[in-house]
């Protein structure tokens, strides 16, 4: 496939989601791939993203539910946590991905590895280290990184990042979380839970702002009643400076200044894709939403393509691993597979849980469909009576003929329960197909039948 | 450490590389500055600031390209003096 003056077939910048399976598929075809990573291999996800963040979540999950447990008639006298402990738990679920042992992985797979931060020198040609490797085709899979908002002083403040915050050596008393988005959301009740004193900034008008706005009152009010947070929205923070062992952050809200303490400051406010890697010199189109890709994702520079958070669109692991697969293919192959964005389901681990699939009826407004909705509440269902868990529902928007457009789950394992309604939607299911479908008793799963039951064509 | 790591310019074409010179930068971004008339303490007080903007990004970066160092030097000039900007990013083509 190359020709002879290049050095690899492939090159993978980033060993992430987006770069890590299409430089196995590509090297398991007989091509020769070089991966290259400036942090630790394995990117964002296993190291410091949803995996650690999703360990501690679970931990701070079972402290809640056990003190929270005596009105199942179970009496535990003291209730406590060791939070050392809990972080050897969330460093003992990132060492079994595998990721810290995936360079051995990747050297049986005939996969160079470099470590060292790559920067395009011409189209074909990169520098890493002052080393020049040389390919025929690249994979751009840098990822993001934490977008830092305009807040006067915030250098001068040690802020915690996502990254940061999951290495604390104890919760903190209070904290201030810049961001109502997913990450800010999941950091709120996990602190909350270990008796922080939570209060979210967020410039937006409700938290989890792209969702629905059932979503954000159901999620909104579960923070505010059960985790005692405080939630300020259409907050935009303009400084943030040291107080003696505090931060102080000013806020403007409403037209008036106002300002709150806390120990620590964590910024949540989004993520930005990194470019930063000499894409000029190659000839590879981008902007600060992203680099611009075709529906193959190939870059401005048909032999370079790009995949994952560094697009700036859908930044989740399970994209990136699909538009990974899609590069894979369209080097190695002559048929092009193109993406598809129709059914991505979007899950944020918070208390309930969030999670949702194709258009919020917001995108469908926007889009001017005419659309048919229904809400059903989760209190309705048996599996909520048995188990007193009452916050949370499942809303299903279709077209006026029934098929699904998108949906919302708000609950229990709302994140497995939102694959039905994924795979509803990737094959033009109807709501009342779903409907028609049994689903077992008492499950939560039964939500997604009552909702799609009361779509009436 | 990373600041403390030299960087070098390359010119991929012709195969070779140079250390990164901030004085010839701060020389090449003043004169910018003088041709479009600026007081010369402020194209010296102009190009300091440009030279460690350029600086701060080459942070743990080894090999760059000198088309690199001109976009981050412009977009670090724009800031201060438009016009120079301008003419530096694209004395070739008008000399």
């Amino acid at each position: 496939m190359a020709r002879n003056t290049y050095d690899y077939d492939l090159i993978v910048i980033g060993s992430g989601a987006g770069g890590s399976v299409a430089a196995d598929i590509v090297a398991r075809a007989g091509k020769k791939v070089a991966i290259i990573e400036k942090d630790l291999l394995g990117g964002e996800c296993p190291n410091w993203g949803c995996i650690p963040s999703k360990a501690l979540l679970h931990a701070a999950n079972i402290y809640a539910s056990t003190k929270d447990s005596q009105k199942f008639g179970i009496r535990i006298p003291t209730v406590s946590y060791n939070y050392l402990s809990i972080r050897a738990w969330k460093d003992l679920a990132i060492k079994r991905t595998g990721a810290s042992g995936s360079e051995r992985y990747y050297r049986s797979q005939d996969i160079s590895v470099f470590n060292g931060t790559a920067h395009f020198l011409s189209p074909h040609e990169i520098t890493v280290n002052r080393r020049h490797l040389s390919a025929a085709h690249f994979l751009i899979a840098t990822g993001s990184t934490w977008a830092m908002p305009d807040v006067a002083g915030l250098g001068k403040v040690q802020y915690l990042t996502a990254r940061t915050a999951l290495d604390l050596n104890r919760p903190p008393k209070s904290i201030v979380i810049l961001g109502g988005g997913t990450i800010g959301c999941e950091f709120a009740e996990f602190f909350s839970v270990f008796g922080a004193k939570v209060t979210i900034l967020d410039i937006a008008p409700r938290v989890l702002s792209g969702e629905d706005e059932e979503t954000s009152s159901v999620v909104e009010d579960f923070l505010h009643t059960k985790r005692g947070a405080t939630i300020y929205t259409k907050a935009k923070a303009i400084s943030a400076i040291n107080d003696g062992p505090m931060i102080k952050v000013t806020y403007l809200r409403g037209g008036d200044q106002h300002t709150v303490k806390a120990e620590k400051l964590l910024i949540a406010t989004g993520k930005t894709p990194q470019t930063d890697i000499g894409l000029e010199n190659a000839g590879v189109e981008y902007s600060h939403k992203g680099i611009d890709v075709d529906q193959h994702l190939q870059t401005s520079a048909s032999h370079i393509f790009a995949a994952g958070d560094v697009l700036g669109t859908n930044m989740y692991t399970h994209v990136g691993v699909y538009e990974s697969r899609i590069v894979a293919n369209n080097i190695l192959h002559k048929s092009k597979a193109t993406t598809d964005y129709k059914a991505v389901p979007r899950v944020t681990y918070s208390m309930p849980e969030v999670a949702s699939v194709g258009m919020t009826e917001a995108d469908c407004l926007r889009r001017d469909l005419h659309i048919k909705k229904a809400v059903a509440p989760l209190n309705i269902i048996s599996r909520s009576n048995v188990t007193d868990i009452r916050d949370g529902f499942c809303k299903v928007i279709t077209d006026t003929s029934g098929h699904i457009l998108g949906a919302t789950v708000v609950g229990p394992h709302a994140g497995e329960m939102i694959h039905e309604l994924t795979l509803a939607i990737q094959h033009g299911l109807t709501a009342q197909q779903v409907a028609n479908t049994l689903h077992a008793f008492p499950s939560w799963s039964e939500i997604v039948r009552v909702a799609c039951g009361k779509i009436k064509v | 450490m990373n600041s403390m790591m030299k960087t070098y310019v390359v010119e991929p074409r012709e195969h070779t590389s140079v250390e990164f010179d901030p004085i010839m930068l701060h020389g090449s971004i003043t004169e910018a500055c003088l041709t479009v008339r600026s007081y010369e303490g402020e194209a010296h007080l102009t190009a300091q600031h440009v030279c460690k903007a350029v600086i701060a990004w080459l942070a743990g970066r080894t090999e760059v390209t000198r088309r690199d160092i001109r976009r981050v030097a412009t977009n670090a000039l724009t800031v201060y003096h438009p016009e120079a900007a301008y003419l530096y990013e694209n004395e070739r083509n008008i000399i």
